[in-house]
């Protein structure tokens, strides 16, 4: 599967015309949705939240001057559609049955171990999760973790710092960062 | 196996097959745009009233200031009388010691914190810091953050300020928790202007949610709330910086040093 850190974008600090931005938006959709998915635990609701990016994305064109942040950008705005999402008293009810029941990929242990570990990530406040989903999940380097969830490199590290002893405790954190 | 892995297995696992998606969206979007063009052409005769509907708006929204605007002017008065809120504590003298030449950083004191963070931790409470970790330099200095844990059992405003001990310039405040009026601004933080205070505001009736209970980064106590608040040290400062935190019934001073990725020479 493609990692959003292989996405990249086509030519920096030029203007996006209408045309070129359906092209531009298609290679992200995938890891937007992946990002969605990761924060909502729900597939319908975070096809709905990248479909809601995507306009917001497409009516704020005119403000889009570079296309080398548009990929930090539009998963940023994911992520706020995802927190406006779980805040939604529907979007709880339908989406905090994880659905933990899945196939078995491999062996029974495997799949148990996941679905607790997704359980531990979904327990994690929205900013904790989102670092954790950006840098583990898609592959993406700190400093565009920063500007996705829109704080400081240092405050990221921080963050994900925190995040990682919530999970694995018992993990020394470089160990846990590889 | 790594973390790393165990969460992209544990999410692929739920991941279904994206196939078509990217062109169901996009092509979704140009629809609704192609939709909302056409609706834009309907109630093009409609705007006359909106235009009406939108000036009355205006004239309530005005009318709400006014009456804002007084009912501000009460509260500032109330605030401002001996005894009361954030200007009782405004009104505090600073207490911070003072160095003399080549004397090192009087860090501390040091704080039991049960193994907080990385287990250095600073003050005599109710609020405790943690070492300053500096990470954004800018033309007018370098930017970092604080880890400040308030006791869970704290109530009312705590009013932060802090020295850099060695230039005695006043430390910055920006973003959530800054607070009072603006002393500075700075054009280009990370490429953003800030805005600089020279106080910082933690409201312990409204602890920050995503750092409430600090349960595991902060030593596995519960007795504690931490609070991220962002700093701003000058050009030319040294690190060494003492706070001085006034709250209802307690002032305390405590002095750390900044680490981190270094600051800014004169």
């Amino acid at each position: 599967m493609q990692r959003v850190a292989d996405v990249k974008p086509s030519s920096a600090s030029q203007p996006v015309s209408e045309s070129t931005f359906a092209d531009l938006l298609k290679p992200l959709i995938e890891p937007g949705f992946r990002l969605a998915l990761a924060m909502l635990h729900d597939a319908q609701a975070a096809e709905d939240a990248v479909q809601e990016a995507s306009f917001t994305a497409w009516r704020k064109l005119g403000r889009m001057h570079d296309q080398g942040r548009l990929r930090p950008w539009f998963l940023g705005v994911v992520a706020n559609k995802c927190r406006n999402a779980r805040r939604k008293k529907w979007v709880v009810e339908v989406s905090v049955g994880v659905p933990e029941e899945l196939p078995a990929v491999s062996s029974e242990d495997r799949t148990l171990r996941s679905a607790d570990l997704r359980r531990a990530i979904s327990h994690l406040g929205h900013d904790d999760r989102l670092v954790v989903v950006l840098y583990f999940y898609l592959d993406m380097p700190v400093d565009e973790v920063a500007t996705v969830a829109g704080t400081s490199v240092g405050a990221t590290r921080a963050r994900l710092y925190r995040a990682i002893k919530k999970l694995r405790p018992d993990v020394a954190i470089e160990e846990a960062l590889r | 196996m790594s973390l790393r892995t165990d969460i992209q297995m544990a999410f692929d696992e739920l991941t279904p097959s994206t196939h078509g998606m990217a062109e169901r969206i996009v092509g979704s979007m140009l629809a609704n745009r192609s939709r909302s063009r056409a609706m834009f052409a309907w109630s093009n005769p409609l705007r006359g009233a909106t235009s009406m509907l939108a000036l009355i708006l205006v004239l309530v929204v005005a009318v709400g200031v006014l009456a804002g605007g007084r009912l501000y002017r009460d509260w500032s008065a109330f605030n401002s009388q001996p005894g009361n809120g954030l200007a009782a504590l405004e009104a505090r003298p600073m207490h911070l010691p003072v160095l003399v030449p080549g004397q090192d950083c009087p860090i501390g004191p040091k704080a039991d914190l049960q193994g907080a963070g990385n287990g250095e931790g600073f003050g005599e409470g109710p609020v405790f810091g943690m070492p300053i970790g500096l990470d954004t330099k800018s033309t007018w200095g370098t930017y970092g953050y604080q880890w400040l844990l308030t006791r869970r059992d704290l109530a009312g405003p705590v009013l932060v300020r802090a020295k850099d001990l060695v230039t005695g310039k006043a430390v910055v405040f920006v973003g959530t928790y800054a607070a009072g009026p603006v002393t500075g601004k700075d054009s280009d933080r990370n490429g953003f202007a800030v805005k600089q205070h020279h106080e910082a505001l933690l409201d312990t009736n409204h602890p920050p949610e995503d750092t409430n209970p600090p349960e595991v980064y902060f030593g596995g106590s519960d007795r504690l709330v931490a609070w991220q608040i962002t700093l701003g040290l000058q050009r030319g400062a040294s690190g060494c910086v003492a706070y001085q935190i006034d709250g209802p019934g307690f002032s305390e001073v405590f002095v750390v040093q900044a680490v981190g990725t270094g600051l800014t020479p004169n």
